[in-house]
């Protein structure tokens, strides 16, 4: 099987985990639960076409996580802007981060200091108020950020 | 909102932005009907006929300002779509509109803008913000002009625009600013930024308006937070659902609204809005 046939049944695999995860994924046990799925599919999908053309197949190495494939997807058709930040996630931990959906604020926050990704620092916040609510990894410049005080 | 499958995205444009926020019902529509509202309005044909005049004459293609108004007049010989008559009724007027908005800009507008030595005119960007329910959400759109370091945009309107209007209401301003954070288009990507109207008002006689807008990171917050709910909108209720309708605007009607008839209209007359005696 050609890499394009595989790169197809891998796309057709990914979205049919995404509709069977979906609402899990972000944390650890939701993540595995989609790899697990993605894994499934495409080797469902592998071996039926390997049944009718005859052909042996190999499954691609899987995604670690349903985002930064679908990044790369889109970063694919840009045009004539070249991008200097991308998208901004909360890195998975194994506290079952994110606590909570991602604010608005936060988005612009970080994509001003150039970060991307941040650590979910709001399960501590009851034992320290005052700690920042997301934190960027050292390899971002550890920048903080706490919610906007009414401007 | 282009909601792109293959990609696991969805790109929001700001006019479509300016819809929905406005009434989130109309901008579902323009995405299960978009044949409802293909015909151009005789305005916004000015508009684009004026606006590629002067794209042909940042991009080099005529040597003179004088000549937008020419190849502003050439668009228009060659469109031959039937358009939508709201203000005007010849091929003469649009003509002479066009004339007028063209010349707007040349006496207005072009003494007023920055060095246009490494000015890019037309800038597309298509640029992911965030992850939202397993789909990459970011924002694409075109910017007239980026020149040493500003962001401008061609307007042409029936009037002059308000300033307090728009530095408090515009989205346009605000997706460009955060595409701007977001990319190479300008040096200094940090908020507050600045983002320029170049307006050309149609009537009898030529003029321009230059009208300055800034943006914070709260505009950047805000708008980002209403995208979000749009994305919940479609995630929750889906396309086949209507969406929360505001009837409490002027576009709000047969006349400005392509879907009217299948939302307010199905449920209230002409006669039942008007004032009893």
């Amino acid at each position: 099987m050609d890499k394009t046939s595989i790169s197809i049944l891998t796309q057709v695999a990914f979205k049919g985990a995404i509709e069977v995860c979906k609402g899990n994924i972000g944390n650890d046990a939701g993540n595995l639960a989609f790899i697990e799925t993605l894994h499934f599919l495409t080797d469902c999908l592998m071996a039926e076409v390997s049944e009718r053309t005859g052909e042996s197949a190999t499954r691609p190495a899987p995604a670690s996580s349903p985002a930064p494939q679908a990044q790369v997807a889109v970063q694919e058709v840009f045009g004539q802007v070249e991008q200097v930040n991308t998208a901004v996630e909360i890195i998975p931990t194994k506290d079952g981060a994110p606590f909570g959906d991602m604010p608005a604020w936060l988005i612009s926050a970080a994509q001003a200091k150039g970060v991307t990704k941040v650590f979910d620092n709001r399960n501590r916040l009851a034992q320290s108020p005052k700690s920042p609510w997301f934190k960027a990894p050292a390899d971002q410049g550890e920048h903080a950020f706490w919610p906007p005080k009414g401007r | 909102m282009i909601i792109d499958n293959e990609t696991n995205s969805i790109w929001f444009r700001q006019s479509w932005l300016d819809t929905a926020f406005r009434c989130p019902e109309r901008g579902r529509q323009a995405i299960v009907k978009p044949e409802w509202d293909e015909m151009t309005s005789d305005s916004a044909l000015i508009g684009t006929a004026v606006h590629h005049g002067i794209e042909q004459f940042l991009h080099g293609n005529i040597a003179s300002p004088k000549g937008i108004a020419g190849e502003a007049e050439t668009f228009l010989d060659t469109f031959t779509d039937e358009i939508k008559w709201t203000k005007y009724e010849t091929q003469s007027d649009l003509k002479r509109q066009a004339d007028v908005c063209a010349q707007g800009w040349v006496n207005d507008i072009l003494p007023n803008l920055p060095n246009l030595d490494d000015a890019r005119p037309e800038v597309t960007f298509k640029i992911p913000l965030w992850s939202q329910h397993g789909y990459t959400i970011g924002i694409t759109g075109t910017i007239d002009l980026v020149a040493d370091g500003q962001l401008w945009d061609w307007k042409t309107s029936a009037r002059a625009y308000n300033a307090r209007d728009k530095q408090k209401h515009a989205i346009q301003p605000t997706i460009y600013a955060m595409a701007a954070l977001n990319s190479d288009l300008v040096s200094a990507n940090s908020f507050p930024m600045d983002f320029t109207y170049g307006i050309m008002i149609r009537g009898s006689k030529p003029k321009g308006q230059i009208l300055k807008v800034t943006r914070h990171i709260g505009h950047a917050d805000f708008a980002t937070k209403r995208m979000m709910q749009l994305v919940d909108l479609f995630q929750f209720y889906g396309l086949d659902k209507t969406w929360p309708m505001n009837d409490d605007h002027f576009l709000c009607s047969a006349t400005w609204c392509p879907w009217y008839s299948i939302c307010r209209g199905a449920h209230i007359s002409i006669a039942d809005d008007r004032v009893s005696e």
